[in-house]
């Protein structure tokens, strides 16, 4: 393994990367969602299963795949900062004109512009899920500038 | 980019970026607007970025304005094609997302696909001066 590889800003962005991922499990919208819904017409009994009080960010009734997408984003760039530095997987230098740092830069601020779009949208309580999410963008900013920076970086 | 005719993809950026303009004002889901309650500024964003990617070429081509060769180390041809290819990906996600679709929405994936489309046929023809 090149130590080059896991420079600050990779590790930046793998770890940024892995929390994001981890959050869009989390709850996104602290919201009071309803599951199924029995009802015994002979006793009048009503049961409710399957409910909860939020949703996270693959709900598919609350925004998902829009929701979901700035965590993608960050995986796959963790996933790529994972593959040269772990698996010595060789990509090629440049992918449609674009530098590897130009694409983690890129994806970064596209993660950190939709997470602050939700921050500012008219949208239900924000859960914690959502909160680490949009801290987790902005360390994949913070990584892929860091990246950049670094001499040499792969 | 020298001063002359816009090119066919260029013309598909411009046109692209009106289309999504357009779109943007009109229903995307149910009757809510990209500029509307619960989809500014995440829907929002479609067009805004569409609109800048049409802008770089507008003002380059009719503008006579010379802009810098690299933008935060982009060069105006890198950031169009950012910015069509997320526009699009944000559009087709919304497509999926969104349970009533509405004429706008369909408009922000044909005017962001467009802009995509049109960035990429502009790299191709600069190819060795892109990057």
């Amino acid at each position: 393994m090149n130590n080059l590889k896991l420079s600050p800003g990779n590790i930046v962005i793998l770890v940024a990367g892995a929390v994001i991922l981890v959050a869009s499990f989390l709850p996104f919208y602290d919201v009071p969602t309803i599951g199924d819904i029995d009802v015994d017409f002979e006793t009048g009994e009503v049961e409710v299963s399957g409910g909860g009080d939020s949703v996270n960010a693959w709900n598919p009734d609350w925004g998902f795949p829009v929701t979901t997408l700035p965590a993608v984003l960050g995986a796959a760039m963790a996933v790529v900062v994972g593959l040269t530095a772990f698996a010595n997987v060789r990509l090629p230098e440049r992918v449609m004109g674009f530098s590897w740092n130009q694409i983690h830069l890129l994806a970064g601020a596209q993660t950190a512009i939709m997470m602050l779009a939700f921050l500012i949208a008219d949208s239900p309580d924000k859960g914690i899920g959502f909160w680490l999410m949009l801290l987790a963008s902005i360390g994949l900013v913070v990584g892929a500038v860091l990246r950049e920076r670094e001499p040499a970086a792969a | 980019m020298d001063n002359k005719q816009p090119s066919p993809g260029e013309w598909a950026m411009m046109g692209g970026a009106v289309v999504a303009l357009l779109g943007s004002f009109l229903d995307i889901s149910g009757d809510v607007s990209a500029w509307g309650r619960g989809a500014f500024p995440i829907v929002t964003l479609i067009p805004l970025y569409c609109v800048v990617a049409g802008v770089l070429v507008a003002v380059q081509r009719f503008g006579n304005v010379s802009l810098p060769d690299r933008l935060a180390g982009f060069g105006a041809g890198q950031l169009s094609l950012a910015l069509g290819f997320f526009a699009t990906l944000m559009s087709l996600c919304w497509l999926i997302a969104a349970d009533d679709t509405g004429a706008g929405l369909f408009l922000l994936l044909v005017g962001s696909a467009a802009v995509l489309v049109g960035a990429v046929l502009v790299a191709r023809q600069q190819a060795p001066t892109v990057g």
